[in-house]
């Protein structure tokens, strides 16, 4: 009987306990990370007796917690994928809704703006119009450079984010650390038994870890004890011990914040390994989706100032000046120094002088780029565009300054500095474009709506040709940066040209700066062909095109009369063409020999037969002092073959010879005119035939002379009288057009001089013309003064709208929808990760809670059911005494 | 699988709070009409969106533009009419003045109102826009047009500027035509030329040459089409030469201020004092404005000799006049009738960027707006859902087994 009260007393115990743990059960439904506890029951060791073994009763052999750890695991990673994800959505769709909203967004100041241009080109005098302009281009710039704020504080608010979220994984750390250590010293004390409010502390602050970024643990040293780590595996919490996280400013961009690890005294920065949860999604969004849309937007603004800049200064403002800059200068000297930050780790000295120039913003990326100096040698870099880890550019240092390299549409120059190995920087060409854009045009006359130049028709003209209005290539050379000699003058056109139609298909350009006196241009454009019927494009759209000319001793000079043959007297050279190629650099060199006494004609169509190489050839000779001493057989004069008979009686003279020149077929045939000044008669040969000319007439003669076809007006260098019987053959003049990269030298000074000077003939401006003029006509060409009126420009600058500048693609307002595109693609893309990661995360808290979670009905079950056996056990003593209280009645 | 307590609370809230955030999404699409609330509701479609925006921003720019071309026009239109009738009343007294019985009086008297009709023709030539710009002077529009030189007659002082208009992507219009080419460039029936003074000319004041006339068509032809250059070799002795070739025509002739200049059948006169170096061009030219004609028309008016040789003067030069005159009014027709072509033009691309916008705007609705039937009835049924999640809810958690204790 005693037994048997000590088996009731057992199962009142162990109920009692079963109880108190149900209680504890519904006391933390609702608390977070508890998890459900069980009391174990174990039914106490039998005794042997002699009807066998017999049971003692019961007891708990322990509290059992209810928890999985693999579920723990599992809902842990899927809490990092979940908080990444979300944070992410979060920090996307506040830019998605910034960039598209009408409000915020940048199309409809774009649209305000271009539509202000045409406004100014519908109505250039219009000084209202030009107002509305200026205050819509700024507009314009506010908008982007509210844009450009609104995404740099959403940067810092990410860096403030990181921090926070960087001092609650120091806290927790430092609770897990002293988690560890209690759990272990309760292990150790409660034998064995585990300390489950603990366990499910540490769960809880493993799952708020886990929160931030990706955590993984492994078994400790010490029983109970876990290892933490983060991230790729940075060590968190080993045992008693925690690391500290620190937000620190970035290496690469003082601006920004990144994460380091402190251990050991020595810190290092481990943003790129901290992958998953908050901090994760946050420097996710922020190195790539963020810093994307700020260099999309830094892209548009630059090539919207480069290319209206470009456009702008091609034209005429109100006051007659050329039109300058409208935006701010692309290649500013600050702000190209700002594209360009030095790695802070970089060793000393510090006394980098670099600066980044954007050269050709249409082929710019919204990439940033690393210049990477990695040995072996001091002076070898490396550049690499920083979205695809592409090297782009890979070379040495030659070891004097400026070194430029040019790579993607911008420039970086190397001023001054001691580059070593393991030197770093940062390239960031469209970062800050949104911010630096900024007007420079203060007054509304300084727009430039107009272009400089305009074209007059003769009014004298006898033909039907027609000039085009002209366009403006540039007004500085793009090779050299300097400004064109046409533009140098402020306020006019250095020189003004004519264009003088000296036959129906041949032209010469003249320098009308005295209009009473025309001069053949510098340098000289003579005997340019003009073909009827299609449209002649004037002037060369080529920055590098030179010309030079046959200057050589054997030029301009009329050979010593001789009964023949006849002979220009042009000695043999042989001329070298040297070719440089534009993408590689390789020179490719030709050699023209060329025979002696060869006409102008014949050297210049060699010459025509190589590529990249114009020449036209033209003979001019002065005949004067026709001499007839009067007996029977008269003056007569024979040109290339054609003896020219005057009417009996007639005496030879330039106004007598002109019209049977003019009229003789067989010349007219071989390009020959003549014209007569009266007392002189020249002869023209327009495809550079040698001029022949030989007298017959006892006892007459004729002096031939040179003209010297770049200074008509001067006297002849080179007479000689060709008297009867005798004749000469006069070589001709050579103007050569070298395109860009070609240059030309002579074995001798014959016909061209060994190094002839090759003047640049770019003008930066072209003009065509149309329909056939005639002998006489002329066109002018002179600066547009006093052309209010003129809306080219305007036009010109509206019509960037539609032309695709960026990336060479694209017009400003798709590469801006193109930003829109990636941010709403991200967004949705986040938004549909953020909810197939919240559907695991679900699961999994619904795995965890089926393991773990409290359910009251269950525990309401299990109140009954201990109370019930409570009850019963309370029976089994009250049995057990009446057993015994019969037994001690019996003996009463 | 068990459920626990917290679970149950947790999902049913959960529940509610995703059929109310659908609810929201859906009144605010009601509320603005849009089906794409921000770009991420459908990246492709929001990039279109804000492509058609734009497309529809330049469509009206353009639209704008149109009208303002077409106000341009309209009013040179007008003003070609008024000159035209102008040159047609001028053209009346021509044929008037060619009748035989006027004598020099009556003849005077025509003279007179041709003068009148002389200075409201340059007055209309020399109109001005709204804004103070001079229509006919190309790109010069701060400058008159038509200027009396020193001699009285009028010269064209604008350039061959024509301003053009974006109407349409790949259309630039011409919305203004320059003087010269309507009241200028006008062929002439005999060779005739012009004259001006260099602008490198250094006398203070500047001296001038008058428009002079021909008086020997047969001479003038002969020397035709070349020019002549006056230049002076000191302040009262000058040389003629023939511009091209250089060859002299006339050397160091004593210069007499206002006195006739005649060579080649030309007679001109120049007026002030030039200094030496100061040159003068006499060039040959096929055209001649219409107010020149009319200053011609005057000119012989006002020299009419009452005899039977002025008469046959005068008739000759009626002859041309009434021709040249008639070659002017072609001009200005041709003009017109370009007008009117543009305006045509005009009028079909307007109706055309009428078309792509509504066209575009379908497009746009298409993409943008919402179906009010669909998304109506989406709302009823989400509200349907919401209250029966609600009344779910309230009667999952309001059992308990420890009500039954």
């Amino acid at each position: 009987m005693g037994d048997l009260i000590g088996i009731g007393l057992t199962g009142l115990k162990s109920h009692q306990t079963a109880l108190s743990v149900t209680g504890n059960n519904v006391a933390n439904t609702n608390t977070p990370g508890y998890s459900r506890q069980e009391a174990i029951f174990v039914d106490n060791p039998s005794q042997l007796t002699g009807a066998g073994y017999l049971g003692q009763g019961t007891n708990i052999s322990t509290i059992r917690r209810n928890a999985e750890e693999f579920i723990n695991t599992q809902l842990r990673s899927d809490t990092t994928i979940y908080n990444e994800r979300s944070v992410f959505l979060g920090q996307a769709e506040s830019v998605d809704n910034l960039l598209a909203s009408a409000t915020t967004g940048l199309t409809p100041a774009m649209s305000n703006f271009f539509a202000a241009f045409q406004g100014a080109a519908d109505d250039p005098t219009s000084i209202p119009q030009r107002q509305l302009l200026l205050s819509q281009t700024e507009g314009l710039i506010s908008r982007f450079k509210s844009l450009d704020t609104r995404l740099n504080s959403q940067m810092k608010t990410i860096d403030f984010e990181l921090e926070a979220s960087v001092s609650e994984i120091n806290s927790l750390s430092q609770g897990l650390a002293k988690l560890n250590q209690s759990i272990s010293v309760a292990i150790g004390s409660g034998g064995g038994d585990q300390p489950n409010s603990l366990l499910d502390q540490r769960d809880q602050a493993l799952k708020k870890l886990a929160e931030f970024v990706t955590v993984s643990t492994f078994p400790g040293a010490s029983p109970g004890q876990l290892n933490v780590f983060i991230g790729n595996g940075q060590p968190l919490v080993v045992g008693n011990s925690a690391s500290q996280l620190q937000a620190v400013p970035s290496p690469t961009d003082s601006t920004q914040k990144e994460i380091a690890l402190q251990g050991n005294g020595v810190s290092s920065i481990i943003s790129k390994e901290l992958t998953g949860g908050k901090i994760g999604g946050l420097i996710s969004f922020r190195d790539n989706e963020l810093t994307d849309a700020i260099n999309g937007l830094g892209r548009v603004a630059l090539v919207l100032a480069d290319t209206v800049n470009k456009q702008h200064t091609l034209g005429m403002d109100l006051e007659n000046k050329l039109g300058g800059q409208f935006f701010g200068d692309i290649n500013d000297t600050a702000v190209a120094k700002r594209r360009i930050t030095e790695n802070s780790l970089n060793l000393p000295p510090i006394d980098y002088q670099m600066q980044v120039n954007i050269v050709d913003s249409s082929k710019l990326t919204t990439s940033s780029y690393e210049l990477r100096f990695e040995g072996p040698r001091d002076e070898d870099y490396t550049i690499v565009r920083a979205n695809d880890g592409k090297t782009v550019a890979q070379s040495s240092l030659p070891g004097i300054f400026p070194v430029k390299v040019t790579v993607d549409g911008f420039q970086i120059q190397f001023d001054a500095g001691t580059f070593k190995v393991g030197d770093r920087f940062t390239v960031n060409p469209t970062k800050t474009a949104a911010s630096d854009i900024n007007l420079v045009i203060d007054r509304v006359e300084s727009i430039a709506l107009a272009a400089p130049i305009r074209a007059n028709t003769h009014e004298g003209n006898i033909g039907n040709g027609t000039v085009s209005l002209g366009k403006m290539l540039d007004v500085t050379n793009p090779q050299t940066n300097q400004m064109l000699p046409g533009f140098a003058v402020p306020g006019q056109l250095t020189p003004p040209l004519e264009i003088k139609f000296l036959s129906d298909t041949v032209y010469q350009v003249l320098d009308v700066t005295d209009p009473a006196n025309p001069v053949p241009l510098k340098p000289a454009m003579n005997n340019q062909l003009y073909r009827s019927g299609v449209t002649n494009t004037l002037f060369s759209s080529d920055p590098g095109e030179t010309k030079l000319s046959a200057l050589g001793a054997d030029t301009g000079q009329v050979p010593v009369p001789s009964a023949g043959p006849f002979l220009n007297g042009y000695g043999a050279q042989n001329l070298t063409l040297m070719t440089r190629d534009k993408i590689t650099g390789a020179v490719s060199t030709q050699v023209l020999p060329v025979a002696g006494d060869s006409s102008a004609e014949k050297i210049a169509s060699d010459l025509q037969n190589i590529q990249g190489v114009q020449a036209t050839a033209y003979t001019q000779v002065r005949l004067d002092n026709f001499t007839d001493n009067g007996d029977a057989s008269p003056l007569e004069i024979e040109i290339n073959g054609e003896t020219l008979t005057l009417p009996a009686g007639t005496a030879a003279s330039p106004d007598a010879l002109v019209d049977l020149i003019n009229s003789n077929g067989v010349l007219k045939g071989m390009n020959i005119y003549a014209v007569s000044s009266g007392t002189a008669l020249e002869i023209h040969a327009t495809t550079g035939k040698d001029i022949q000319v030989v007298v017959s007439g006892v006892g007459d003669s004729v002096d031939v002379s040179n003209v010297d076809p770049y200074n008509p007006g001067a006297l002849a260098t080179s007479v000689q009288t060709v008297s009867s019987g005798n004749g000469v053959a006069v070589g001709g003049a050579i103007d050569v057009t070298l395109s860009d990269g070609i240059s030309l030298t002579a074995d001798s000074n014959t016909v061209f001089n060994q190094s002839p000077v090759a003047a640049s003939s770019y003008l930066g401006f072209q003009f065509e013309i149309k329909g056939q003029p005639k002998a006489g006509d002329s066109f002018t060409i002179s600066y547009n003064q006093g052309g209010v009126s003129d809306n080219r420009n305007a036009l010109d600058i509206a019509g960037l709208e539609r032309l695709g500048t960026v990336g060479g693609v694209a017009n400003y307002s798709e590469a801006y929808g193109q930003i829109i595109e990636e941010v709403g693609t991200v967004t949705n893309r986040a938004r549909l990760d953020t909810e197939s990661a919240k559907a695991l995360l679900t699961q999994s808290e619904n795995n965890r809670e089926s393991i773990s979670g409290v359910n009251l009905d269950e525990e309401a079950g299990r109140l009954i059911q201990f109370q019930a056996a409570y009850n019963a056990s309370a029976q089994v003593v009250s049995v057990a005494r009446q057993l015994f209280d019969t037994l001690l009645n019996t003996f009463r | 699988m068990r459920i626990s307590t917290q679970q149950l609370f947790n999902r049913g809230l959960e529940a509610i709070q995703d059929v109310t955030a659908q609810q929201q999404k859906t009144q605010l699409q009601l509320s603005t009409g849009k089906k794409i609330l921000t770009p991420a509701d459908d990246p492709v479609a929001s990039t279109r969106i804000l492509e058609l925006k734009q497309e529809l921003e330049v469509n009206k720019q353009f639209q704008r533009n149109v009208e303002l071309a077409e106000g341009h026009l309209n009013l040179q239109d007008d003003l070609l009419g008024s000159i035209n009738t102008v040159v047609q009343r001028v053209r009346e007294l021509m044929i008037m003045a060619g009748n035989g019985v006027l004598n020099k009086d009556d003849l005077s008297a025509i003279s007179s109102e041709a003068k009148e009709r002389l200075d409201q023709l340059a007055g209309l030539l020399n109109s001005q826009d709204a804004s103070g710009e001079y229509l006919f002077s190309g790109f010069q529009g701060g400058t008159e047009p038509f200027q009396k030189n020193i001699s009285g007659s009028y010269v064209y002082q604008g350039d061959e500027g024509k301003r053009f208009v974006q109407v349409e992507s790949g259309l630039r219009l011409a919305t203004t035509q320059n003087g010269k080419e309507i009241f200028q460039d006008i062929k002439v029936d005999q060779n005739t030329f012009y004259t001006l003074a260099s602008p490198s000319n250094q006398a203070v004041p500047a001296a001038g040459i008058t428009s002079g006339q021909i008086i020997d068509q047969e001479a003038y032809d002969e020397f035709y089409p070349s020019d002549m250059v006056v230049k002076f070799t000191s302040p009262n002795q000058y040389s003629i030469t023939d511009k091209a070739t250089g060859r002299a025509l006339a050397t160091n002739q004593p210069y007499v201020p206002n006195s006739p200049i005649t060579m080649n059948g030309v007679q001109f006169e120049i007026v002030g004092s030039p200094v030496a170096g100061d040159s003068f061009f006499v060039e040959s030219t096929a055209k001649q404005g219409v107010l020149t004609t009319v200053e011609k028309f005057v000119y012989a008016l006002e020299h009419f000799q009452p005899t039977s040789e002025g008469r046959v003067i005068l008739n000759a030069n009626l002859d041309s006049s009434i021709s040249n005159l008639d070659s002017a009014e072609t001009s200005i027709l041709e003009s017109r009738s370009q007008i009117g072509a543009r305006l045509n033009t005009i009028e079909s691309t307007a109706e055309q960027l009428k078309d792509v916008e509504i066209l575009t705007m379908e497009i746009l609705s298409k993409l943008e707006n919402i179906d009010y039937a669909e998304t109506v009835s989406l709302l009823s049924v989400q509200q349907f859902t919401l209250e029966a999640a609600y009344s779910s809810y309230s009667r999952i958690t309001s059992l308990s087994l420890f009500d039954r204790l």
